[in-house]
């Protein structure tokens, strides 16, 4: 049988010092690169953590809002308004706000994510936060992220005990009795649902009538585009917007992705990440055709084509790509772990990422080794007489 | 074996009235002018005179590594003159190159080196190839060498390796350039003499230049160059 002599593979591994040095090298850059993707991701992803875990087909917020951290208020009437629209079935306000909170365990502050809810109506997917909205009538009562970042062991602990504990938040008496799991966000150590009598007395500067959106639920069977065509009409105020769920997660998330400047720092991130790895593809790869210059110049007047030669160095380039790929792909799952524990941030290797980061190792080799080649036009077998 | 027997057949390379000049305008300079020679199947001949008189410019045409600008270069009835850049590659498939430098492969075993002067032929060649390659350096005298790398042979070892890389495919052309000039006496003896047998053998046509005047004896014939010319003996 016959097989063409792997002579990319040989020559790198004539030298095993300068492969590893490249394989290092590719693997930082796809480190760096599966690191800074993952963050953006994990941004991404939380901005809509728990709007994606609510209620509603139609949100209506304030134009103003672009994610859930600043997203404006919606005068109360204004909502009430959308019960008149056809189709509609309830709607419901939610209040939404950031509060400082002395984490019992540690003393340090937390600053937590505060929803407040109609606890007589279902708000949350989640069936664990749904059956234990009733114990929020009380003014003062709160359900606690048992994920939230930091340590909560002394919260979690008393509360699994069947207890409550009582504690303070922002001046005035809470009990928290009961615990569901959402995760931290970039912004928020954590999420605290309380009723909307137990948000305003939290957050004293809020009137009730300033809601930061409001969930429309739609009778079975309805149209939801219709009915937000209809709502837009009888809405047409330049301060509100009303988006179908779909469009509401769509819009937080595209702000992250594409407006806001930490998606930017993301990308750059992995930017120069992709550039480093290119650099250090390309330097080995320029010094390993240098140092062959005379055995190339060699195989062409033993009759072997340009094309041959070029196909050395890609397959060179492929073989770091793969090698340097495959134990970064170990490493980032094992610092996304690592991460993912300290920062209680979902960091999860996808498989979508780990194409897409294999796909920007081979776009690095491939220029590398384009550029690599062009220095391949000096081997003339005329010169070596 | 009589000129006249084996010139009956085409001869491996004929060359005839070929010029070549480098540089244009007042920096033409002539290198070789109307060159004629033949070399039949079998036979060897070396090639001397002095240094920059045009005999590795020569070697180059007729190893198809530099185009022909004037006259006729022929290996076997196939003309060079002309030929493309895939023409001139498959030409030189069909000889066999000995370098001053051994030029070999230095990521590459004694076994592997000799295979690369197989594969260039495509895989129509391989089926056998391990045991051709084997074979041949077993015939250069490195049987017990096959696995080594270059750094690790002598000099002597280093250019048989490339004597049996140039013929493992038995070219009807071989073309060496100094090949002993890096090595010592009896070495260099060696492998002229190898060349020459081997060459025999295969029936292959030898044009070998050289400096070296021990050797002159293993031609059959021996041509003089001076200023671009070749002188044939009295």
């Amino acid at each position: 049988m016959f097989y063409r002599t792997p002579l990319g593979w040989l020559q790198l591994r004539h030298r095993p010092m300068r492969l590893v040095v490249a394989i290092c090298g590719v693997m930082f850059a796809n480190l760096l690169m599966f690191m800074q993707f993952g963050f953006l991701g994990s941004l991404i992803q939380t901005t809509v953590q728990l709007q994606s875990h609510l209620i509603g087909d139609i949100v209506i917020s304030s134009t103003s809002g672009r994610q859930l951290q600043g997203i404006g208020t919606v005068p109360r009437r204004r909502l009430l308004q959308s019960l008149a629209v056809p189709g509609v079935r309830d709607m419901t306000e939610v209040y939404s706000g950031l509060i400082d909170w002395i984490n019992p365990t540690t003393g340090k502050t937390a600053n937590l994510t505060v929803i407040g809810i109609d606890p007589e109506v279902p708000v949350f997917l989640d069936p664990d936060i749904d059956a234990q909205r009733f114990k929020l009538r009380t003014l003062g009562s709160a359900l606690m992220d048992r994920r939230a970042r930091g340590d909560w062991s002394a919260v979690i602990r008393s509360v699994e005990a069947g207890g409550v504990l009582t504690t303070e938040i922002s001046g005035r008496q809470a009990r928290v009795e009961g615990l569901f799991s959402m995760g931290a966000t970039f912004g928020a150590d954590g999420t605290l649902i309380v009723s909307r009598e137990t948000f305003l007395s939290f957050t004293g500067a809020r009137s009730a009538g300033a809601v930061s959106f409001g969930l429309v639920r739609l009778a079975p069977g309805v149209d939801p585009g219709a009915t937000v065509e209809a709502l837009r009409t009888v809405l047409a105020y330049e301060d509100t917007k009303v988006e179908t769920m779909a469009e509401f997660l769509a819009s937080h998330k595209r702000f992250l992705a594409q407006d806001s400047p930490v998606s930017f720092v993301f990308r750059t991130g992995a930017f120069i990440g992709l550039l480093v790895g290119a650099a250090i593809v390309y330097q080995i790869l320029y010094a390993d055709v240098n140092e062959h210059m005379s055995e190339y110049a060699m195989l062409k007047s033993l009759g072997y084509s340009h094309g041959y030669l070029l196909g050395v160095v890609c397959e060179q380039a492929a073989i770091l790509a793969v090698l340097g790929y495959l134990p970064s792909l170990a490493a980032a799952a094992a610092v996304y772990a690592v991460v993912a524990k300290a920062t209680a941030l979902p960091l999860v290797l996808t498989f979508d990422r780990a194409a897409n980061v294999f796909a920007l190792t081979c776009l690095m080799c491939a220029v590398s080794g384009a550029l690599a080649t062009r220095r391949l036009r000096a081997a003339d077998p005329a010169d070596i007489f | 074996m009589t000129d006249s027997a084996s010139l009956r057949r085409a001869p491996a390379l004929s060359i005839a009235g070929l010029s070549h000049v480098y540089g244009a305008g007042l920096l033409r300079r002539e290198v070789l002018t109307s060159i004629d020679l033949a070399i039949a199947p079998g036979e060897i001949v070396i090639l001397n005179g002095p240094s920059g008189c045009g005999k590795t410019t020569l070697l180059t045409i007729a190893g198809a590594l530099r185009g022909a600008q004037s006259g006729s270069v022929k290996h076997g009835h196939v003309e060079l003159r002309g030929a493309g850049e895939g023409d001139l590659r498959k030409a030189r498939r069909l000889i066999g190159f000995i370098f001053q430098a051994h030029n070999l492969h230095n990521s590459l075993t004694a076994l592997g080196n000799v295979r690369m002067g197989m594969e260039a032929h495509g895989s129509g060649v391989m089926a056998d190839w391990k045991a051709r390659c084997a074979d041949m350096l077993a015939r250069v005298g490195l049987s017990n060498h096959m696995s080594d790398y270059p750094a690790t042979l002598s000099g002597g070892q280093r250019q048989r390796v490339a004597i049996a890389r140039a013929l493992v495919t038995a070219p009807p052309l071989i073309l060496a350039d100094e090949a002993t000039a890096a090595l010592d006496g009896k070495s260099g003896r060696e492998c002229v003499e190898l060349i020459r047998n081997l060459a025999k053998g295969n029936g292959s046509a030898v044009l070998m230049v050289t400096h070296d005047a021990r050797i002159l004896d293993v031609a059959d014939r021996v041509l003089t160059m001076t200023d671009g010319r070749i002188q044939v003996r009295p």
